[in-house]
């Protein structure tokens, strides 16, 4: 997701993320390259409160009939697909528990669609387990699969796919250039996480795409 | 060449600018107090029904009550209150006007404005061009006025009072165009020529006396127009009414140039409504349609001094509830205030604008959600609403640049977005100069020219395979139970377990403490944890993710998380996820 921001802001566009479970970090996100002054960070999750009467303050979505976080979202998603103008419009649900995610009509994800086909707005949809159907035009899914960490302490190697850099020549020098005061983790003994992507569906192509993947590392920001 | 905006029945002019429908009705305002209430000003509607000034309430009463059979809703004579703020407000607009066309205007009077046009004629064209331009302007801040172009700006003030329209005189042929006008006009317009400031209820009294004399004088001579007056020897009537008689004929055959007293443009822009009866609700129809009068009327006010806004106020007055009149002491009153009972008389409202602009569509939009996120608790009875003008945007985008939200409608978005998410729940985060944790803060999203800069990215498209590890904050940080092995975490589990967040097992891996402490200075932010001093003992640790497949349990993978544990309470908690 902020590799995805990463690069709308060097394109120079607009962004927003609409923030189910309020988790951004805007540190992270700073080292990773966002632009955090075109980056428009809606936080989710604190229903709105409206000073209703004299002498008592009542909390409670303002005005319409909002009972929880994904009503929010979704009424979110549609007033800024209905602005225009945004490069990229990302709705996180990584927060939000696959039941409560499965809960969104398909009728919400066909509106979305239909508000963002015309325009040159990316609808970016992170959620745990695909939910969208087939209203998303690619579909990409996401697996951790290693941890590289400097030390063995404490760990069992024999279960888990974990690097140990003092056993590793060649994270060894990598090891060595980075400082010590690291923006997001702590470098001197977590080093990074392996990932898998694979191509789940595509609408982009007029053929469908073969079973496509890769392995990418994301490292702690030197 | 002068010209001469005059607007016959002010008064009523006033509220009908506020009230355009009432420009088909018959309109008298009222003005005094009871039993002393009398019509001040009517329209020529309201005379044709047979109204006139100086008539009782009661009386006027008739004409707004008792319609006869062959008169229908529209011959019914409309009855308002004097609004000293209306007044002042079309008066403020003509001025605008008036200064968008030539920097050379005197504030003559409530109701009048000279301009001087000299050297304007290659700009505008010829006089005729001028004035029909000059009356269109007029029209469009909502005032019907007559307007008159002459040599001299007192034959132009008095074909602007005599003459309905607009009318223009060629030089030289002042007295001939004038000679038809009633004397009436000319001493009206004479008190204001000579610039007689008369001070005070004696003198202004001792001053209509005088006027009514030379009138009677007058007409016993069989002077009863300018045509007449303009006739008679200069010397004999100099002889006979003295100085005043000399200048009042030198008026009536248009003669005689005069230094207009100039006055400077004004900068504040605000137009005001009282309102006939207290409104309730915000949401009702009459105070949108109030509200949106008096935007359009702001709007078209800064349009014609080419100007927009970024910053709009409005202020209501609100009528005195019943919780204010039970506190009967200035204690009951502090505890009304403390559960927000009691309301202050003026309730105010801000709009700050990232971009300055000009739509009243937009500004109408923006107030009426502003008002929703903050209602002013009691019946409104007057609203008040001032623009900060501002130089128009004139930034103009690039071809090739990629599109950007349109300002307007972006700010109504975000004003709708915050009434569904709270107020600073959307907008740019900023990070702050601190060593603290989730040290930002949010700020109203504006796109400026310097958000536009070029920032170096690493990304996969670049070719860097290493993008920086990433954090997902729990907020607020999970409560946890830890157990410790040999000083570091080996157990842990959630003290409140929700499905949002499942965190428990047997720690994996751990590496740790780092200790970081500050802001033990700031003694009066104890009491804010948020912003109070802060120390603590960090570790990243590694959990076994259990699979959500209720029928095939196991591990299924490795996840992150940091946790921390609170030096001064001694608590552990869940802080975030590597992602």
């Amino acid at each position: 997701m902020l590799s995805a921001l990463a690069g709308a802001a060097q394109r120079q566009e607009v962004c927003a993320l609409v923030d189910a479970s309020d988790s951004f970090d805007p540190a992270s996100a700073a080292t990773a390259g966002v632009n955090l002054e075109r980056l428009l960070w809606v936080r989710c999750g604190q229903p709105a409160t409206v000073k209703r009467t004299a002498g008592e303050m009542k909390s409670r979505p303002t005005g319409f009939a909002f009972s929880g976080v994904l009503e929010q979202v979704l009424k979110v998603t549609d007033l800024l697909l209905q602005s225009g103008g945004f490069g990229m419009v990302v709705l996180d649900l990584g927060g939000v528990p696959v039941k409560s995610a499965h809960r969104v009509p398909l009728t919400s994800w066909f509106r979305f669609r239909r508000a963002v086909e015309p325009t040159a707005t990316v609808l970016l949809l992170i959620e745990q387990e695909p939910c969208a159907k087939t209203c998303a035009s690619l579909v990409l899914r996401l697996q951790s699969e290693t941890i590289f960490v400097s030390n063995s302490d404490a760990f069992d190697r024999s279960q888990y796919d974990l690097r140990f850099l003092s056993h590793n020549v060649g994270y060894r020098n990598f090891a060595m250039n980075i400082p010590n005061n690291c923006a997001v983790g702590h470098a001197s003994l977590l080093r990074g996480m392996g990932f898998r992507a694979e191509m789940v569906r595509s609408w982009t192509q007029r053929k469908p795409p073969q079973s496509a993947g890769t392995h990418f590392e994301m490292r702690t920001a030197p | 060449m002068f010209a001469c905006i005059y607007i016959p029945d002010f008064p009523v002019e006033a509220i009908v600018r506020a009230e355009p429908l009432l420009r088909e009705h018959a309109v008298a305002v009222l003005e005094g107090k009871l039993p002393l209430v009398r019509v001040i000003a009517l329209n020529e509607r309201a005379r044709q029904l047979g109204m006139e000034i100086g008539m009782t309430k009661l009386q006027a009463a008739v004409f707004s009550r008792n319609p006869s059979p062959t008169r229908d809703s529209i011959g019914l004579a409309v009855l308002r209150q004097r609004s000293c703020e209306q007044e002042l407000s079309a008066h403020a607009a003509l001025l605008d006007v008036a200064h968008a066309f030539t920097p050379r205007v005197e504030d003559t009077a409530p109701d009048t404005l000279l301009l001087d046009l000299v050297g304007l004629d290659r700009l505008y064209g010829a006089p005729a061009k001028m004035a029909s331009d000059l009356a269109s302007r007029v029209i469009a801040v909502g005032i019907e006025a007559n307007i008159a172009l002459a040599a001299n700006p007192d034959a132009a003030l008095n074909a602007a009072r005599g003459f309905s329209g607009t009318t223009i005189i060629p030089a030289g042929s002042e007295a001939q165009r004038l000679g038809v006008l009633p004397l009436q006009v000319l001493l009206d317009a004479f008190e204001i020529a000579s610039q007689k400031k008369v001070g005070g209820e004696a003198p202004r009294r001792q001053e209509e006396k005088l006027r009514a004399q030379m009138l009677d004088t007058l007409e016993r001579w069989g002077v009863h127009d300018f045509r007449t007056l303009a006739l008679l020897p200069e010397h004999a009537l100099a002889s006979r009414l003295g100085e005043r008689g000399a200048k009042l004929r030198r008026l009536a055959r248009g003669e005689g140039m005069r230094t207009l007293v100039l006055c400077a443009p004004s900068v504040q822009f605000e137009e005001a409504m009282e309102l006939e009866s207290p409104v309730e609700t915000i949401e009702s129809l009459s105070f949108v349609f109030v509200l949106n009068r008096l935007l359009e009327q702001l709007c078209a006010r800064l349009e014609a001094r080419a100007l927009a806004t970024h910053e709009l106020c409005l202020r209501l007055q609100l009528e005195r509830r019943v919780a204010d009149e039970e506190a009967d002491t200035v204690d009951d009153l502090k505890t009304l205030d403390s559960h927000n009972v009691a309301y202050p008389s003026i309730f105010k409202r801000t709009l700050r604008l990232p971009v300055s602009m000009r739509d009243s569509k937009v500004f109408l939009k923006l107030l009426q959600l502003e008002l929703a996120a903050h209602p002013p608790g009691a019946p409104v009875i007057k609203l008040w609403i001032a623009a900060e003008p501002a130089p128009p945007r004139t930034a103009q985008r690039g071809l090739f640049l990629p599109v950007t939200p349109e300002p307007e409608r972006l700010e109504i978005t975000l004003a709708r977005i915050s009434s569904i998410v709270g107020e600073r729940r959307a907008g740019i985060a900023r990070l702050l100069d601190s060593h603290r944790r989730e040290s930002f803060c949010v700020d109203r999203f504006a796109l400026t020219a310097s958000g536009i800069s070029h920032i170096a990215s690493p990304t996969l498209s670049e070719g860097n395979n290493h993008i920086p590890l990433a954090l997902r904050i729990l907020r607020p940080a999970q409560p946890l139970q830890v157990c410790l092995l040999a000083g570091r975490p080996d157990t842990l589990v959630l003290e409140k377990q929700t499905e949002r967040t499942k965190i428990q097992g047997k720690v994996l891996w751990s590496a740790g403490p780092w200790r970081s402490s500050g802001d033990w200075w700031t003694e009066k932010m104890k009491q804010d944890v948020a912003m109070g001093p802060w120390d603590r003992e960090e570790w990243d640790i590694a959990l076994a993710l259990t699979s959500i497949d209720q029928e095939n349990k196991g591990d299924v993978g490795v996840a992150l998380y940091r946790i921390y544990r609170d030096v001064a309470t001694g608590n552990w908690f869940a802080d975030a996820i590597y992602d």
